[in-house]
């Protein structure tokens, strides 16, 4: 630790730390434009000078210089002040005095130091650049007019997000900041140069125009659209939601945010949303009261338990659910309904996984956290998707591999963003990453049984799976993660991660949705057995074994493969509740209807997938008419009395359906399908909620196939040309799209979640078909 | 002896002032025809073939002995004794050779005797493209003694012994600079050698390149040895071609000889160099810049803390030292640090090599001890001030230097000597400017410069070096207020004090300079609406001083646009509406009569 | 490459140029720099090997080297036979270098009005004479 003085404050600080920390510390402030806590200093807008009293005349720029030991650092001193000055008069030279049409005046950092020191005059005068303004770009407008060239989007990108959109394009006076080609931003959109930039150059384009700063209210609460639960800003103006963005990075808050958090807010105001409770009349669903509703559906989930057993009522969750309302519902369905099988689709991955996490330890698994994914030096991904399912592990796993010697390793079938990152690529043949899993754990396995030679033969370079197995026996600080496929069993990486549990620091499983976390470790609202997923729910309602579904937020027909046969078997049931906030494909089936609160609606806690835990304020009233899940089930359990049913023995454990090893996947199926085709998670979300945002709609644009460049030039294609993709399954028109890190005669299936078409094109349990691209017409 | 003689050739030129009318080669053929020799013997005519008072004459080939043809008359009996004089065929001379005495020595010539060569031992002596040459004139030597007789540390004790500092302009000292980069164990390590040079007037690490290529390459490996890197890295912008390709062809020879490549030397150490050609930017000559334009990435300086030698190219410890540092390198390994800290100065060691330039009779590259001071330079080595001009100011470091006046001419040069008048040594570029030059146009011109090149990254240099330039661009053109002198300063300082990197913090430098030194000048212009030096044309009034004109009519001669009229023994008159002020007539003018 | 390797290669070298000397070989090096290069350089060096080819002589040999240092004088040639000192000429033309070729490199008299001076810098020698 050093100790320093910044105008006479005395101020203690680690070792490396730079003058403009120590200042920080002391409480004194500091003019800065080019610099973001998130990202390393640049030192490019030379605000931040400051004075040592032993070096007089001398500037030096704090942002980046390290603070040494019993420096004396003055910042208002004459110099200093002359300097900022004139570089403030210096950057308003070509900046355009836009403040009556700027959404940033009123938080504005250029606004805000012209205004703190007082510059009145334009002693240089003023020279307006002609550069350009963006507007074709979708969700983010770029006025290049008003850039002060801070670089701050340009090194956000680049460091953070890892994207590398936008660049300095020229030199000198000449530069400007662009795309290549000038071409419209085709990134993922997280929003993070909006939040960064400190003028009006980069702005939102679902709050622009709309209103003026100081009119909106500031409320901290938290992202639901995955189980990371960021910690997100909503700005709202007499009660309605006008922009999202990230919370601010300090103390342990990273201050990220993705698309759907910062873009796929209007999803919540969305025409679908339920406003008001539901029941079906003779074939058709009418609007009814809350008292009405609910009895209802106390005593028809009451009449199905008696006449056929709890364990023929399902309850899906999509976990978005707080704590409190998971414990009070789990209590509640397994005292008063008896217990009956609880599930999830969304979250479906995830829970299966730490069941398997629990089954092998025996006790309550304690998952990594935020801090061991910091403290680790070594990362390992089993499984593609990770940064597609949770957007902000791109710019949190960026940060971290900048600390130092660190090994990323992706075990993937498909080329995923952090397979693109990885200093250890593990990419076996499609739909073999569960084979793969089960291989390498005999291999490490007490028993040894193959040698781990013989994995080359999944396609993997012999060289690379000797560094992964040297890793694992160096004893590093490991932190694995667990991605889940979305249509696949999950159990063999499950099994391994298992085994890898005592061996390494941390497992991280992933795939939760907004409070999977919360519900499963601290509400305990998961099923005493097996839990049921979507195969083994299609084969137990055609069976008879379960006769009602209650759905909490989710909806089979839109997140389930083969969904004709979906549709069949829901069509069978006695009856179904749909309890959730959203008007789905499942509602068109629903005997009663309760609207729920969004999360942000909610009081109560959420636990993240990193452990992080969040309290939770409404934000918003609940829409229309809707209710917290929590209230809802006070509703259901007075209706249903509180008389102490006796507890139904639980049902023989349902055999679990063998999900057919994916070793059997149908290669060519000789038909002329020269592809093999893999469903894989979309960065926009796959989830009820952020499906239901115009604004990331408009991102996905639907059905997408992705092949590589080699494909889409040999069969001809155009740019987002429309392509019918046919599998042994079903058939479906997509959006073609060229990836060059795609390998030849494969394919990605994107955004198939809530197409009916899309999921027809693959089956649970096979995570990769066999498939024919024809161009239409043709 | 006849048969030594294949071919006979006669002067025919036609310029000639002291030919008689002879037709020589119709008198050779007549000649050889009778003696029967006219088969055998080729005639080739050729331009003069000895001192033009003696002409015709006739040499004869291949031997090359020459004989006056003095008559036509019995020119066949002539021309027999002439064969009949041959003594042994390849005995090639004649008399003793007549003008010794009148061509002077080189050690009598100032601008070679005056210099001392040490990086440029080489120059103009040796094929470039020779590996064998740069041997047999003691290549390699050095190399060799620091690989198999010396440890890194010794080498880097020698350098650091020698005092050498920086010839890139900065001035870090080397020795302190490798030892820094030899402690950092993180590997790989990078040598970089920078080749960017982009002073405009600048061009002696391009003659080191072009003509002492291995002098470069053998520094390198040195340095590589002493820090522990395996790879070097050449960077020369890509507007030297030809030291581009004397580079590539130097690579390849000492690749081929085992100088690179795997177990230089048979001493197990590799050491391999590539070259990158630069794309066009002169802030890619700053060390940071540089490494990122190698990385592919965009040429703009980074922050320090970390140094380079700590975390440079791909954030490995880098030693980045220019051309002519690591051209210094073999003859410190070969003579020791002693001996190079024993020329120069005590803290300004070995010599430097200026490109001088400008208004002086002798413009080359110059070698110097470190301390010589400018006069010698100037006037001793240069030659002085070519025409009958008058010296005015000299400008060393290019756009980062400032200007000198004659006040300042007995400054000896070395890295720190210069500072208090407001100057710096820089890279070496001198030029020397006559009153024919202005200096409120050279600050533009180097301002300019700057503007262009600056890479945009730091508010003061980006939009102050502008508006800097703006305000020079005012008062050129005439629109100057007395207010924009203190303008002019304090933008220059502001820029100076905040800069990122010694592009911006040495871009005021000929502004403050020549306002320091030439604040009359700038008067002028701003006072006056007057360019004294006759060279912003918008203060030029385009008038005749019909006293000073010596009606010699030259000034109308040149007019283009024939907007001067003159008659014999008047004064010219000059027609302003005609007149496209292009300077012709002012620049031909003797006398300095057109204002 | 031992060290008997490398000081064979500077014997072998010397020893070509010395029998190079026996054999009165002259060698004209022609300054050919970028400044040379740009001043014109490569008219004197086509003059020279024009002549050359035209004679069909053999002992003469031209060699491209770089810039002497004397910039404003470019082009310039360096002149060396056996036996004299070399001499440098500068400001040359296609017309003046076919002039010194004849007088000085055939006929051994150098061209007073177009050297420059005579001798070689300081720690420059012929490796084969010293």
């Amino acid at each position: 630790m050093i100790t320093l003085k910044v105008n006479d404050i005395e101020v203690t600080v680690p070792r490396g730390s730079t003058i403009l920390q120590a200042a920080e510390k002391a409480g004194v402030f500091v003019p800065t434009l080019c610099h973001d806590k998130r990202i390393a200093p640049f030192g490019a807008c030379r605000l931040c000078v400051v004075e040592d009293r032993k070096k007089p005349g001398s500037l030096i720029p704090s942002c980046f210089t390290p603070a040494r030991d019993r420096m004396e650092i003055l910042t208002e001193t004459p110099a200093v002040l002359d300097a900022v000055r004139t570089q403030l008069q210096l950057i308003l030279v070509n900046h355009p005095l836009d403040c009556p049409v700027c959404d940033k005046a009123g938080e504005c950092t250029l606004q805000d130091l012209v205004i703190r020191y007082n510059i009145t005059e334009s002693p240089f005068g003023t020279e307006r650049f002609a550069r350009y303004v963006d507007r074709r770009s979708p969700l983010i407008e770029r006025d290049m007019t008003r850039c002060v060239l801070c670089g701050r989007c340009v090194r956000i990108c680049g460091e953070l997000q890892g994207r590398d959109e936008l660049e300095f394009l020229h030199r000198g006076h000449r530069t400007v900041v662009g795309t290549d080609g000038g071409r419209p931003l085709d990134c993922d959109f997280c929003g993070l140069c909006v939040s960064t930039c400190p003028v009006g150059a980069l702005n939102d384009k679902l709050f622009k125009d709309r209103t003026r700063v100081w009119k909106l209210r500031q409320e901290t609460t938290v992202c639901s659209h995955c189980g990371l639960a960021c910690r997100a800003d909503f700005h709202l103006e007499e009660g309605r939601l006008r922009r999202v963005t990230p919370a601010a990075a300090s103390g342990g808050e990273k201050g990220l945010l993705c698309a759907r958090g910062q873009f796929g807010w209007r999803a919540f105001e969305s025409p679908g949303r339920l406003g008001a409770p539901k029941l079906r009349r003779d074939g058709a669903l009418c609007e009814a009261g809350w008292d009405e509703a609910v009895g209802h559906a106390a005593k028809a989930l009451d009449d199905i338990r008696r006449a056929h057993g709890a364990a023929s009522i399902a309850l899906l969750t999509a976990d978005h659910l707080t704590t409190e309302e998971a414990a009070a519902w789990g209590a509640f369905w397994r005292d008063t309904l008896g217990g009956g099988p609880i599930g999830s689709i969304q979250a479906g991955g995830y829970r299966r996984i730490l069941e398997i996490l629990e089954g092998a330890r025996g006790t309550r698994v304690a998952v990594g956290t935020l801090r061991d994914l910091d403290e680790a030096n070594v990362l390992i991904v089993l499984g593609g998707g990770a940064a597609e399912m949770h957007p902000v592990l791109k710019p949190l796993v960026n940060g971290w591999m900048k600390k130092g010697d660190r090994q990323l390793a992706v075990v993937s079938s498909w080329p995923d963003a952090l397979t693109r990152r990885a200093t250890l690529a593990l990419t076996v043949g499609p739909g073999l990453v569960e084979e793969f899993c089960a291989e390498l754990l005999e291999a490490l396995g007490p028993e040894r049984i193959n040698p781990p030679a013989d994995l080359a033969r999944f396609g993997i370079d012999s060289c690379a799976l000797a560094r992964l197995i040297g890793l694992l026996e160096e004893k590093r600080d490991i932190a694995v993660l667990v991605a889940p496929e979305p249509c696949g069993d999950n159990r063999h990486k499950a099994r391994l991660a298992a085994y890898l549990q005592d061996r390494v620091r941390a497992v991280v499983p992933l795939g939760g949705q907004a409070n999977s976390a919360g519900a499963v470790f601290e509400a305990g609202f998961t099923s005493g057995e097996v839990a049921v997923d979507g195969l083994s729910l299609v084969e137990a309602i055609e069976a008879g074994r379960i006769r009602a579904l209650y759905l909490l937020g989710e909806d089979p027909l839109e997140s389930l493969p083969d969904p004709s046969r979906v549709r069949q078997a829901m069509e069978k049931l006695d009856c179904i509740v749909c309890q959730g906030p959203f008007e789905t494909a499942v509602t068109g089936l629903a005997h009663v209807v309760l609207p729920a609160a969004l999360l942000h609606e909610k009081r109560g806690t959420v636990l993240s997938l990193l452990g992080e835990k969040r309290t939770l304020r409404p934000v918003l009233p609940p829409f229309g008419r809707s209710r917290p899940d929590g209230e809802i089930l006070r509703a259901l359990a007075a209706a249903l009395g509180s008389e102490a049913v006796p507890r139904v023995p639980a049902a023989p454990a349902a055999q679990k359906t063998a999900i057919p090893s994916v070793g059997a996947v149908p290669r060519d199926a000789g038909q002329g399908m020269p592809f093999i085709l893999e469903a894989v998670p979309s960065l926009f979300g796959d989830g009820i909620l952020s499906r239901q945002s115009p604004d990331l709609a408009q991102l996905r644009r639907g059905l997408r196939v992705v092949m590589s460049a080699g494909d889409f030039e040999r069969l001809g294609l155009a740019e987002r040309e429309i392509v019918e993709v046919r599998t042994p399954f079903g058939c479906a028109r997509a959006e073609a799209e060229r990836d060059a890190a795609v390998p030849c005669s494969r394919l990605l299936l994107r955004h198939a979640a809530g197409s009916a078409a899309g999921l027809s094109l693959t089956r649970p349990g096979t995570s990769a078909v066999p498939a024919a691209i024809a161009r239409i017409g043709t | 002896m006849i048969s030594s003689v294949s071919k006979i050739a006669y002067c025919a030129s036609r310029s000639c002032k002291f030919r008689k009318p002879i037709d020589v080669r119709s008198l050779l053929e007549r000649a050889l025809d009778e003696l029967g020799y006219r088969d055998r013997i080729g005639l080739v005519e050729t331009e003069c073939l000895i001192s033009c008072y003696q002409g015709p004459s006739i040499m004869f080939l291949p031997g090359g002995k020459v004989f006056q043809v003095l008559s036509e008359e019995h020119f066949t009996e002539t021309l027999k004794g002439f064969f009949a004089s041959l003594q042994h065929p390849t005995s090639p001379l004649l008399s003793e050779p007549r003008t010794e005495k009148e061509i002077p020595g080189i050690e009598h010539l100032d601008f070679f005797a005056k210099q001392k060569l040490i990086v440029l031992r080489n120059r103009g002596h040796i094929d470039a493209e020779s590996i064998e040459e740069y041997i047999a004139h003691d290549g390699y030597l050095a190399l060799y003694k620091a690989l198999t007789a010396m440890t890194p540390e010794e080498v880097i004790g020698e350098v650091k012994l020698s005092g050498l500092r920086g010839r890139g302009g900065a001035g870090f000292p080397t020795g302190t600079k490798w030892e820094e980069a030899r402690k950092y164990a993180a590997f790989p390590k990078y040598v970089i050698c920078n080749g960017d040079e982009g002073d405009p007037g600048a061009f002696m690490d391009r003659s080191v390149m072009e003509s002492d290529p291995h002098a470069v390459l053998e520094g390198m490996i040195v340095c590589g040895y002493a820090i522990g890197a395996r790879q070097g890295y050449i960077y020369v912008r890509a507007e030297y071609p030809l030291a581009l390709r004397m580079l590539r062809t130097a690579i390849d020879r000492a690749r081929e000889k085992g100088f690179l490549g795997r177990n230089v030397l048979g001493t197990g150490f590799d050491f391999d160099i590539d070259i990158y050609p630069g794309a066009g930017a002169f802030v890619c000559g700053e060390s940071t810049a540089l490494m990122y334009s190698i990385e592919g990435k965009r040429g703009m300086p980074r922050i320090k803390p970390p140094r380079s030698t700590e975390s440079g190219l791909w954030g490995r410890p880098t030693c980045l030292n220019n051309v002519e540092t690591f051209a210094n390198i073999p003859r410190i390994i070969l003579n020791g640090g002693a001996w190079f800290r024993a020329i120069g100065t005590e803290d300004s060691t070995g010599t430097k090599v200026f490109s001088l330039t400008g208004a002086v009779k002798n413009v080359g590259l110059v070698e110097v001890p470190m301390g010589t001071d400018l006069r010698t330079i100037i006037f001793e080595i240069g030659g002085g001030i070519r025409g009958n001009a008058r010296f005015k100011a000299v400008q060393l470091g290019g756009p980062s230097g400032g200007c000198l006046t004659e006040q300042h001419l007995h400054l000896p040069v070395t890295f720190d000597s210069l500072q208090d008048a407001g100057a710096m040594m820089g890279s070496g570029g001198v030029v020397v400017m006559d009153d024919t030059n202005c200096m409120v146009d050279v600050a533009r011109f180097f301002t300019q410069f700057s503007v262009d090149e600056s890479c945009g990254k730091c508010v003061p240099c980006r939009v102050g070096l502008k508006v800097m330039l703006g305000t020079l661009e005012k008062i050129i053109v005439g629109q100057g207020e007395p207010s924009d002198l203190a303008l002019l300063e304090r933008q220059a300082n502001h820029i100076a004090a905040t800069s990122h990197c010694g592009l911006g913090q040495a871009a005021p430098n000929p502004v403050l300079s020549t306002l320091r030194y030439f604040h009359d000048e700038y008067e002028a212009h701003i006072r006056e609406k007057r360019c004294p030096a006759l060279v912003c044309t918008d203060l030029i009034r385009f008038e005749i001083d019909a006293e000073a004109c010596k009606r010699c009519g030259l000034c109308a001669k040149v007019c283009p646009v024939n907007a001067i009229s003159w008659q014999k023994k008047e004064p010219a008159v000059l027609h302003q509406e005609k007149c496209i002020r292009c300077k012709s007539c002012i620049r031909a003018c003797r006398f300095k009569a057109i204002h | 490459m031992t060290i008997k390797e490398l000081t064979e290669i500077k014997e072998s070298y010397i020893d070509e140029r010395k029998k190079e000397l026996e054999e009165g070989v002259a060698t004209v090096d022609v300054h050919m720099g970028t400044c040379g290069i740009a001043a014109g350089g490569r008219n004197v060096f086509s003059a020279l090997q024009g002549e050359i080819e035209r004679l069909g002589i053999g002992r003469v040999k031209l060699r491209v080297t770089g810039c002497a240092g004397l910039c404003s004088m470019e082009p310039m040639i360096t002149v060396h036979l056996p036996g004299q000192a070399p001499v440098k000429y500068g400001k040359l033309d296609a017309a003046k270098t076919r002039e010194i070729f004849y007088s000085h490199v055939l006929g051994g008299r150098p061209k007073a009005e177009y050297a420059i001076g005579q001798g070689l810098e300081k720690p420059q020698k012929r490796v084969e004479i010293e």
